[in-house]
């Protein structure tokens, strides 16, 4: 098991082939956060509202309507660049500082909930940190000499993705055996309630189904808290289980509409897509 | 991978950058456990509560020019993700004391509204539009009870034990 986990940290074959696909999708995915998040207007107006009755011992940075927008800016520019191919350090450490803040600033406006997108800040400082230009990339790529750290940087950088994409399944579970307790999935009531009211029609006219709400809790509960053990022991089967991920949150969404996009978007390059070199053990 | 080979000594740098990784792990189940989330760590705590069969819900309701509408969901009020725009109408409305930040609070909602709608986008509602010259021009926040037993998505209703929680009128 430990030769195992270490050839899965250490030893991607395909890591090098597989990180500007990786790139590209998650450049995609935290262009697409920033554009959406809301403007800089909306955060300045209510600093004396909803920033003024967070948590005692805030001391968070409060940001003009300008500044944030100007941090955004700062944000699309860099991620964009270091998206399409721009491997200069300071693009990639402006890209990963930049949307760190900018992101962090957004979750602080009120920080008990927040869109749960921190992922897309630790993938890209993993990302950022090595070379993920073997192809995909624009202009003349200088030969570079990957140096055996290298390449295991690379393959680490991965894994950093992967596991941590299947960390977020097992909290998840864990969560639920924690805090909610056995009677979370004996009861059914939780995803009863979340159909009944926040769901789409189909999940609504489910919702009605108590037999059907226990026995999906079940699973839900025992398929997230088992992703990540499972990924380690299968890792020959990451890609079905990339699938399985995907074919999920698309039943969640059908049902619920919550849609957790900047996560599974990433899948088909972290895990389906086919890469040069790769190997399926 | 290198199957039956002998595999290659991990750098130290690598090794380190590993560490670097399991630590953050550690931190995510850590906020796990403890249920609370502190950016970048985060929980992932959603849905983790056993609901009952009868909970507390918030609606409100908009004065259009003169007129108040029937009763809405809170989510098309502002432009944030809807678990988050209820979390904060409870936080300033149900937890806070202080009437006339709660005052400046809805005045802050409406204003945007008015000028500034937004369109819906994954988890974050479309603005409440107003069909009057005017503009929206006041606010009530209720809390209302849902029982799952007989509540019907289509009607968003029935609806128990209205309790308003605010009135804000701009005007």
């Amino acid at each position: 098991m430990r030769r195992k986990l270490s050839d899965i940290l250490f030893r991607q074959a395909d890591a090098a082939d597989r990180l500007p696909l990786v790139r590209v999708s998650l450049g995609a995915a935290v262009l697409r956060t920033i554009v959406q998040m809301p403007p800089g207007s909306f955060f300045a107006e209510h600093q004396d509202t909803v920033m003024a009755v967070r948590q005692r011992g805030d001391r968070a940075v409060r940001l003009t309507a300008f500044q944030f927008n100007a941090l955004r800016l700062l944000s699309l520019a860099s991620v964009g660049l270091w998206t399409i191919g721009v491997r200069h350090a300071a693009v990639r450490a402006t890209a990963a500082a930049s949307f760190a803040v900018l992101n962090g600033y957004v979750a602080q406006f009120h920080p008990r909930l927040w869109s749960y997108n921190s992922h897309l800040n630790l993938f890209l400082c993993a990302a950022t940190a090595v070379d993920t230009t073997k192809w995909l990339s624009v202009g003349k790529r200088p030969p570079v000499a990957s140096t055996k750290d290298e390449a295991q940087l690379q393959s680490l950088a991965l894994t950093a993705m992967q596991l941590g994409s299947a960390a977020i399944y097992s909290q998840a579970g864990l969560s639920k055996i924690l805090h909610g307790k056995v009677r979370w999935m004996s009861q059914g009531t939780t995803l009863k309630g979340a159909l009944a009211v926040l769901g789409t029609p189909a999940g609504h006219r489910l919702s009605a189904n108590d037999s059907l709400m226990r026995a999906l809790s079940v699973v839900t509960v025992a398929g997230e808290a088992a992703f990540l053990p499972l990924l380690v022991t299968r890792w020959k089967d990451r890609r079905l289980i990339a699938l399985g991920a995907i074919a999920f949150h698309l039943a969640t969404k059908r049902l619920l509409g919550i849609s957790f996009w900047h996560l599974w978007a990433l899948y088909p390059a972290l895990f389906i897509v086919a890469a040069p070199g790769g190997d399926r053990r | 991978m290198t199957g039956e080979a002998v595999p290659e000594r991990v750098g130290r740098k690598p090794a380190l950058m590993a560490a670097i990784l399991g630590a953050v792990l550690v931190g995510q189940f850590f906020h796990t456990v403890v249920d609370r989330n502190r950016w970048p760590f985060c929980s992932n705590n959603m849905f983790n509560r056993t609901l009952p069969r009868r909970f507390p819900q918030l609606r409100i309701r908009l004065r259009d020019g003169d007129e108040w509408t029937g009763l809405r969901q809170v989510y098309g009020l502002m432009p944030l993700e809807f678990f988050r725009v209820v979390d904060i109408f409870a936080v300033i409305l149900l937890e806070n004391q202080d009437e006339e930040l709660k005052d400046r609070f809805c005045r802050t909602i409406l204003r945007r509204l008015n000028t500034r709608p937004w369109a819906a986008f994954d988890e974050v509602g479309r603005s409440e539009r107003p069909t009057h010259p005017r503009g929206f021009t006041g606010l009530e926040v209720l809390m209302v009870t849902v029982d799952v037993a007989d509540y019907r998505m289509a009607d968003d209703g029935p609806l128990y034990d209205h309790q308003v929680l605010y009135r804000c009128e701009a005007d």
